[in-house]
């Protein structure tokens, strides 16, 4: 006679670990990326151009007035200056369009409803989605790091503020995939946020250069500490941080401990709006 | 009893065609449409446009070139300049991409290429309607410039001489990056590529004479680093050592149009043929 496996007994609902849904996303969103490769290969190209440009760019001009360094610059500074901009907007640029991007595919292809329907961990299928992003991105970023190591052999701690940094791009990336989720056309918001952050923020021009109102606003932005201290270990501590420096770790900690508690948060929220009015687009 | 068909039907050997500037002003007046109706778009890219010029401004703050221009105002000038061409980018690159992956992904691009119309004249008037849109964002732009008092108003008319010169070469060029689009489908990464190399080495970011010569021979072969000379000639009230002599630069700024214009056409008649063959299919 048939006996009922133990498995089917249980009357429990199943539900998927949250580590599951994350590694079968990476997986899948990996496996998306490598299957495109005329992409991954123009990709590359792309920030090729763009490294050699900021070389360029370095040639063409100097410092106006040099007060974010503790010493003269060189003249590598300028470019060593926009190369570690360049890898720190690679990663902000996953927080802001990949989520987006994500909740724009699954909309119009009909599957968020399903994601929405299912006993699986949301949190962890967004999550999943930034990381596999940044893990194809090591192949534009790492060569942009070993080249930044041989122009300024920097210490263990800018890897330790790069991986504070991309905590608070995870949790900033699923703010914004939960924005995207209940006001749908975000595209223009994120692109505000994109030139806050590329410009106000200390990418490409230093915060110590601006005037005061705007350094303020740059005081407000939570990547604006992780740009600067990312500046202080390129350059082995000749920069003038915009804050102190253990004020600046203060507040990369605590913007990445509020942004990460919002971001769970903030998905809870969403979960009980989107079961009240649905996912529709209309 | 036996039927007899009127004269026109029974002896017209030509195919019905819808008049040429007719789909022009159709898909125009629908593009603009679709624009107009996402106004959360079109407002976000007008403060974004604006946004730049502060950008600019900071930009022009915290650095100075080391040759030419080294007042924070010249540097600020030389920017901007540069920038109202640069807005121009989604005519040339991602108007037609977008339009051909939307007609692609609806369905629609096989009726598109069922009818007796002219395809050129589609994909031209989507591209204008994009060049239209983005001419709403010069307004803040160069409203600051002469609020401002950094370009006079005779400048700002040869300037927008310069503008309307360049999005006639940028249609032509949409229409062909469209048609390129059409054959290849992933060319988004392309797309990035060019754009970066419009920005880069059009001179818009950095004068075109630190470049070494065989990227500035690149950048000769692309109309916004004539369209830009041109501009910053007049903007700087002609104390702008340009590349060639002025109107050298208008004639080899009207080449491009003529060239690019006669390229669309015989793309388009090229593309007509091999997806008669090989049908528009993504597989």
């Amino acid at each position: 006679m048939y006996e009922q496996s133990n498995q089917f007994m249980v009357n429990e609902p199943y539900l998927s670990s949250f580590f599951r849904v994350l590694t079968s996303t990476i997986v899948k969103d990996v496996k998306i990326s490598f299957r495109y490769r005329a992409n991954l290969i123009g990709g590359l190209i792309q920030v090729t151009v763009l490294v050699i440009s900021f070389y360029l760019f370095s040639i063409a001009i100097n410092f106006r007035d040099s007060e974010a360094f503790a010493h003269t610059p060189g003249d590598q500074a300028l470019f060593i200056f926009f190369l570690s901009g360049i890898i720190a907007m690679l990663f902000q640029e996953t927080a802001l369009y990949t989520p987006l991007n994500r909740i724009n595919r699954d909309l119009y292809n009909g599957t968020l409803e399903y994601i929405y329907s299912n006993p699986s961990s949301r949190y962890a299928y967004y999550l999943g989605g930034i990381i596999s992003d940044i893990i194809v991105k090591q192949i534009f970023v790492v060569p942009m790091i070993v080249l930044l190591y041989f122009l300024t052999a920097y210490s263990l701690m800018f890897y330790v503020t790069l991986l504070f940094f991309l905590v608070l791009v995870i949790s900033l990336g699923v703010i914004l995939s939960m924005f995207a989720l209940l006001f749908k056309q975000v595209g223009n918001l994120v692109g505000i946020f994109q030139i806050l952050f590329q410009f106000v923020g200390g990418i490409f021009i230093p915060v110590q250069s601006m005037p005061d109102y705007l350094k303020w606003v740059a005081y407000a932005l939570p990547f604006s500490y992780a740009y600067d201290l990312i500046r202080y270990y390129s350059f082995q501590g000749n920069w003038n941080p915009i804050l102190p420096l253990a004020l600046e770790w203060t507040m990369l900690i605590l913007s990445t401990m509020i942004f990460f508690v919002l971001s769970i948060l903030l998905l809870r929220k969403t979960e009980q709006q989107v079961r009240k009015s649905g996912l529709h687009l209309i | 009893m036996e039927v007899t068909l009127p004269r026109r039907l029974e002896f017209s050997p030509v195919r019905p065609r819808i008049n040429f500037l007719q789909v022009i002003r159709a898909s125009y007046v629908m593009d603009l449409r679709i624009r107009f109706r996402y106004k959360a778009n079109l407002i976000g890219d007008f403060i974004r446009s604006g946004m730049f010029v502060i950008v600019f401004s900071l930009f022009s703050t915290a650095y100075q070139f080391k040759t030419g221009v080294s007042s924070e105002n010249a540097t600020l000038l030389f920017f901007i300049s540069g920038f109202l061409f640069i807005i121009f980018d989604g005519v040339a690159l991602w108007a037609p991409l977008n339009t051909v992956n939307r007609d692609l992904y609806n369905g629609t691009l096989e009726y598109l290429f069922g009818n007796p119309f002219n395809r050129v004249g589609y994909f031209v008037g989507i591209v204008l309607a994009s060049a239209t849109t983005s001419s709403i964002m010069l307004v803040p732009i160069i409203s600051f410039l002469l609020i401002s008092g950094l370009i006079s108003p005779v400048a700002t008319f040869f300037v927008l001489a310069d503008l309307i010169l360049m999005a006639t070469v940028l249609v032509a060029f949409g229409t062909m990056f469209a048609l390129t689009a059409l054959m290849w489908k992933q060319v988004s990464s392309l797309a990035g590529i060019l754009g970066m190399l419009f920005q880069f080495l059009s001179g818009f970011f950095f004068p075109i004479d630190v470049l070494p010569l065989p990227v500035k021979v690149i950048a000769f072969l692309l109309p916004y680093t004539w369209a830009i000379d041109i501009a910053r000639y007049y903007a700087f009230a002609g104390d702008w050592s340009t590349i060639l002599p002025v109107s050298y630069m208008w004639g080899i700024l009207a080449t491009f149009g003529v060239v690019y214009w006669f390229l669309a056409s015989r793309m388009m008649k090229s593309v007509e043929k091999k997806s008669k063959v090989e049908g528009l299919h993504l597989l």
